[in-house]
């Protein structure tokens, strides 16, 4: 008999194949990073820029890298560490350079579900609908319209996907320090290939940009949502990259900005954000 | 301190915003085409016959660059991601890319193929299978695609089916069936998350429904490539190795499952080659 005419041992197959796709070493370098600390940076990103995060740590005390071609001592993509005394995870969701998007976010989140991780904070570059939203100005995602890629496979209703309310405060509180002009409010995960820029899109840019939703924040959609159900509490910040009122300034489409250009503050406020929000259990 | 911004912009009449789309668009076009293709206006060379590796891992471009001659490389290629590659089969040019994964990334490509020279596309990948029968190691020709991608449907109404050009279709099963070889040739799911044991009930609904529809698997990137493709009058088709399967496994997992999915790789690669080496043929363009 085959799967597809017996339920019960398509569960059984379904069931042992999920494990063999999470299977993790308990004693490996993955899981001493997953389980390293409560509160994560998610990069949605490849990690060109790893090393310069990895700079702003007190210490690393645990990496994992499975890129081919990377090794210890270069740029890393998960990493645990103390930061400002307490600890942190950094994990960067591209697994090939330039690798972004939603489909990378739900990989992201699912190998982080059996550890300790309780906090997350989504970093990444988005677009701008509003002429008074810059590039190079940071935005709070409060509430995501979710349009990707991948939704309908985590929640089939279509509601508007909301970020931890608790999280987005310390990410407001922390994104004042810094001297960037920082936008809080409704964004839009667009899934289209030319995102914002999509030319069968202009009707739905111009209808959202008409309710005031700010930007495109493309993998918020389903960090919200799927983080939801693990039971992680997640919000996300968002470096303008480019915008409908400003020429594109980019030339390579992940990262698109440099790190003096923008991504320094923004990882800055993520992690600041996380050490100030949660107790002293993880201090070093 | 930073001030918190309080919205405030200014009403944008309609008009205005999509002309400054548009013009925002052509701009973006033409970046990410040179980061695409690996190099400024490199995308107005690109020929008739393209090979579109989406998001494989083990390199799977040495079978092509293999048997190619004349080959060059652009940008970042043969990393997943930027660059193209160039080379001639048997005289004939052939453009190779190798896209990362998901169905935004597809279509941000094919967005990229927009009024280039390409006119016959043959996407090569690794897939999940969900039947049986379907192992790893063998080869699925996906004649239509349930569209689960979510994104075509801002180009193209929900409706359309998400079908593989035919004649390039039985092309490509021709020169497959002259091996012995598995080849399942049919409808797939394509959509992400792709593969099974995703930790989510909506998703372990869905796969037992498409099993019963006799769905042979999760082919992620295929509707958005043969949906784009029909916009942009490209004639595609493509072929998928089964990299892991819900009754046996992964490649790793599977006795023999790794040298099997090489040898699938090499067979894919050379039936691709020998099907535009024949239209080539066809066309006078030797």
């Amino acid at each position: 008999m085959s799967l597809a005419n017996d339920r019960k041992a398509y569960e059984e197959a379904y069931t042992r194949r999920s494990a063999l796709t999470w299977a993790m070493d308990p004693s490996g370098d993955e899981a001493r990073v997953r389980d390293w600390s409560r509160s994560v940076l998610v990069v949605a990103s490849s990690p060109s820029y790893g090393g310069h995060i990895a700079s702003l740590f007190d210490s690393i005390v645990h990496r994992h890298c499975y890129i081919p071609g990377l090794g210890q001592g270069e740029t890393t993509e998960y990493f645990g560490g103390f930061y400002r005394g307490r600890k942190c995870t950094v994990m960067h969701l591209g697994i090939t350079p330039g690798a972004r998007g939603a489909s990378y976010m739900d990989m992201g989140l699912e190998r982080l579900r059996y550890g300790r991780c309780e906090n997350v904070i989504l970093i990444g570059e988005g677009s701008s609908i509003q002429p008074d939203v810059k590039v190079g100005d940071l935005v709070v995602a409060l509430v995501t319209i979710p349009e990707d890629d991948i939704h309908r496979a985590y929640s089939e209703c279509g509601a508007p996907a909301m970020a931890d309310h608790a999280l987005c405060s310390a990410l407001r509180v922390e994104a004042s320090q810094s001297e960037r002009m920082t936008h809080c409010g409704v964004c839009w995960s667009c899934g289209a290939g030319a995102g914002v820029f999509d030319l069968a899109l202009s009707e739905r840019a111009f209808e959202l940009h008409e309710l005031g939703v700010m930007a495109d924040a493309l993998e918020a959609s389903t960090a919200y949502t799927l983080g939801k159900m693990i039971g992680f509490r997640v919000a996300s910040l968002w470096l303008v990259a480019d915008s409908i009122f400003e020429p594109i300034p980019w030339t390579c489409p992940s990262p698109r900005l440099s790190w003096e250009g923008g991504w320094e503050d923004l990882v800055q406020t993520g992690l600041n954000a996380l050490v100030s929000f949660r107790n002293g259990e993880d201090d070093g | 301190m930073g001030p918190i911004d309080v919205p405030s912009s200014p009403l944008i009449p309609k008009d205005t915003f999509k002309r400054l789309q548009n013009e925002r668009y052509t701009e973006w076009l033409k970046v990410t085409r040179d980061w695409v293709f690996g190099g400024p206006d490199i995308a107005q060379k690109v020929g008739p016959y393209l090979i579109f590796i989406h998001s494989s891992e083990g390199s799977p471009e040495k079978h092509l660059l293999s048997r190619m001659d004349e080959v060059r490389m652009y940008g970042g290629f043969p990393v997943q991601g930027g660059g193209s590659a160039v080379g001639t089969y048997r005289g004939v040019e052939i453009w190779i890319l190798h896209q990362y994964m998901g169905c935004t990334a597809t279509q941000m490509w094919m967005e990229c193929l927009a009024g280039t020279g390409v006119r016959y596309l043959i996407g090569l990948a690794d897939m999940t299978a969900y039947l049986d029968h379907v192992a790893v190691g063998d080869i699925v020709l996906p004649s239509c695609a349930t569209r689960g991608d979510l994104v075509t449907d801002f180009h193209v109404t929900a409706d359309l089916p998400a079908s593989a050009d035919k004649r390039l279709l039985g092309r490509l099963e021709g020169k497959l069936g002259d091996f012995d070889w598995d080849v399942h040739v049919g409808q797939v799911y394509s959509g992400m998350p792709g593969g099974v044991g995703v930790h989510n009930p909506i998703l372990r609904e869905r796969i037992w429904q498409q099993m019963q529809e006799g769905i042979i698997g999760n082919a992620i990137e295929t509707s958005v490539t043969y949906v784009e493709s029909s916009r942009l009058r490209i004639r595609a088709a493509e072929a998928w190795v089964v990299s892991d399967d819900l009754s046996h496994g992964t490649v790793e997992s599977v006795p023999g499952g790794a040298a099997q999915w090489e040898r699938a790789w090499s067979l894919m690669a050379q039936a691709a080659l020998d099907v535009f080496y024949d239209i080539a043929d066809e066309e006078g363009n030797l």
